[in-house]
């Protein structure tokens, strides 16, 4: 049997790679063990997705702010697309088509716990970008660029471009929150391969969650507050995600004619629709 | 400061500008959260490794990784410059193991557990090093607590025993004690369960 300084140097020894050179007992276990550590890694795609995660802040261009002849136009032809859309909502018959688009913008699970399915999806089209700029060259569309201040920086964006989606993260540069998500896809890539991103499925909220429609400018989006959160409470046989309401992760969704959006919140502050609306009109009024 | 790992000066995870940028005005708590992909690859490996032989479930392991490294990215401004990084991150994971056995983990929301691909195609390590990895980590799980830690810590995680006593608390001398009678003990016990 060894002293423990003998014990000691034969492990330092088998930590460099030299495991079948000792005899004994003692020896057999620690390379048996040294063996079996060394055949775990990570594996490599959560790797690479945790590993995204700390990417280096690199700071936005602050959004070119418009001229003001264009702000009173804008405002103009918003007051007539507001009327348009009052009458509409005013028919029965219009109103019917004009509720179908908006509920379609949260659709709900009809179960409280559920598991999520994913789409899967080609790892080699799957990127993301340290600038604005670099996501804009990467995509077909022009992408709507938040004025969030100069408070936040342009963390990183995504994309997945079977399913033309985009996604840019926004956060203070020295902390992780609040962490601002906003989304943007094509209405008919949405329609055809469901709303937006990473392969979610169906993308539903909970059977509880409160939706709150809102409005701003020609536009009438939604408001969610909630996520589906997984945690080892769930009772045996639960499946893996449920609903929670009170989960601090804002949600706006609203459309124009072309494009589906989203801005998503993680906040440890209460958070009102009006602070999402308001990064919202800033997205829209160009 | 020297990184305990790697034995590299902390400083050479930064960039030169950030380095410029710490010798003007910047505390440990914004280099860390300045530079956290350095601190995620330099002790990835290390921290999985250590987790894995605690909870002996290879999903789990990853579960806790990713815990302890998005909660140290985002309480980056908690670090203290005095304590390597390396013990500041073996904090962490302790507590998130203790959560873990107690069963009451932090709940993950979606936005950020749909990031960490559960459904990837299954990880390449044998059945039976699983198997193996179950019965270990049942057998460290019955030494006593300093034992089973300078253990994990020597043989899974891989580090020295200065190290360990920096993380532990105790002399190196000590340290080499526990490994000893944590060695002696886990032989025992996996020499009973092999009978």
């Amino acid at each position: 049997m060894s002293t423990p300084h003998e014990l000691d140097r034969m492990i330092d020894d088998q930590l460099d790679g030299n495991l079948q050179t000792h005899d004994g007992n003692e020896s057999a276990l620690t390379t048996e063990l040294i063996t079996l550590a060394n055949s775990f890694t990570l594996d490599a795609n959560f790797d690479s997705a945790l590993a995204r995660q700390f990417k280096t802040s690199i700071a936005v261009q602050p959004k070119t702010r418009r001229r003001v002849g264009w702000q009173r136009m804008g405002a103009a032809a918003a007051i007539v697309l507001f009327a348009l859309i009052a009458v509409t909502l005013s028919v029965p018959q219009f109103r019917a088509f004009a509720q179908e688009i908006i509920d379609d913008l949260f659709p709900r699970s009809e179960e409280t716990e559920r598991t999520i399915e994913y789409i899967p999806f080609d790892q080699d089209e799957f990127e993301d970008f340290d600038t604005f700029d670099a996501l804009q060259d990467a995509v077909e569309f022009e992408i709507k660029l938040p004025d969030l201040g100069n408070a936040y920086v342009f963390e990183v964006g995504m994309t997945i471009l079977s399913r033309n989606t985009i996604l840019m993260r926004f956060s203070p540069p020295e902390t992780e929150f609040p962490d601002y998500r906003v989304m943007q896809q094509p209405l008919v890539d949405a329609t055809s391969s469901g709303i937006f991103w990473f392969g979610e499925e169906d993308n539903l909220i909970g059977p509880e969650a409160e939706i709150l429609e809102v409005e701003f400018g020609e536009y009438i989006g939604e408001f969610v507050q909630g996520s589906w959160v997984t945690g080892d409470h769930l009772t045996e046989g639960a499946k893996d995600y449920f609903w929670r309401s009170d989960f601090p992760i804002y949600h706006l969704r609203w459309q124009d004619a072309t494009f589906l959006y989203e801005i998503k919140l993680v906040s440890t502050d209460p958070i009102q629709p009006e602070d999402l609306v308001a990064i919202a009109e800033s997205m829209m009024d160009d | 400061m020297e990184d305990q790992l790697t034995g590299k000066p902390y400083q050479q995870f930064l960039t030169q500008s950030q380095q410029e940028d710490k010798a003007d005005s910047l505390n440990a708590q914004t280099t860390v959260s300045r530079d956290f992909s350095a601190v995620y690859e330099a002790h990835k490996l290390t921290m999985y490794r250590y987790v894995l032989a605690r909870v002996g479930h290879v999903q789990d392991a990853h579960d806790i990784t990713a815990q302890v490294f998005l909660k140290a990215y985002q309480n980056a401004a908690t670090y203290r410059e005095d304590s390597p990084v390396l013990h500041w991150l073996i904090g962490i994971a302790r507590h998130a193991i203790i959560d873990h056995y107690r069963r009451a983990r932090t709940e993950l929301p979606l936005e950020l557990v749909q990031q960490l691909p559960h459904d990837a195609p299954p990880i390449e390590e044998t059945v039976e090093n699983r198997l193996r990895l179950k019965r270990v980590a049942e057998a460290l799980n019955s030494l006593s607590e300093d034992r089973r830690e300078a253990l994990t810590l020597r043989l899974f995680a891989g580090l020295k025993n200065q190290e360990i006593a920096g993380v532990m608390g105790k002399s190196a001398d000590a340290v080499a004690m526990l490994v000893h009678r944590g060695v002696q003990d886990l032989n025992a016990r996996l020499g009973k369960d092999d009978q």
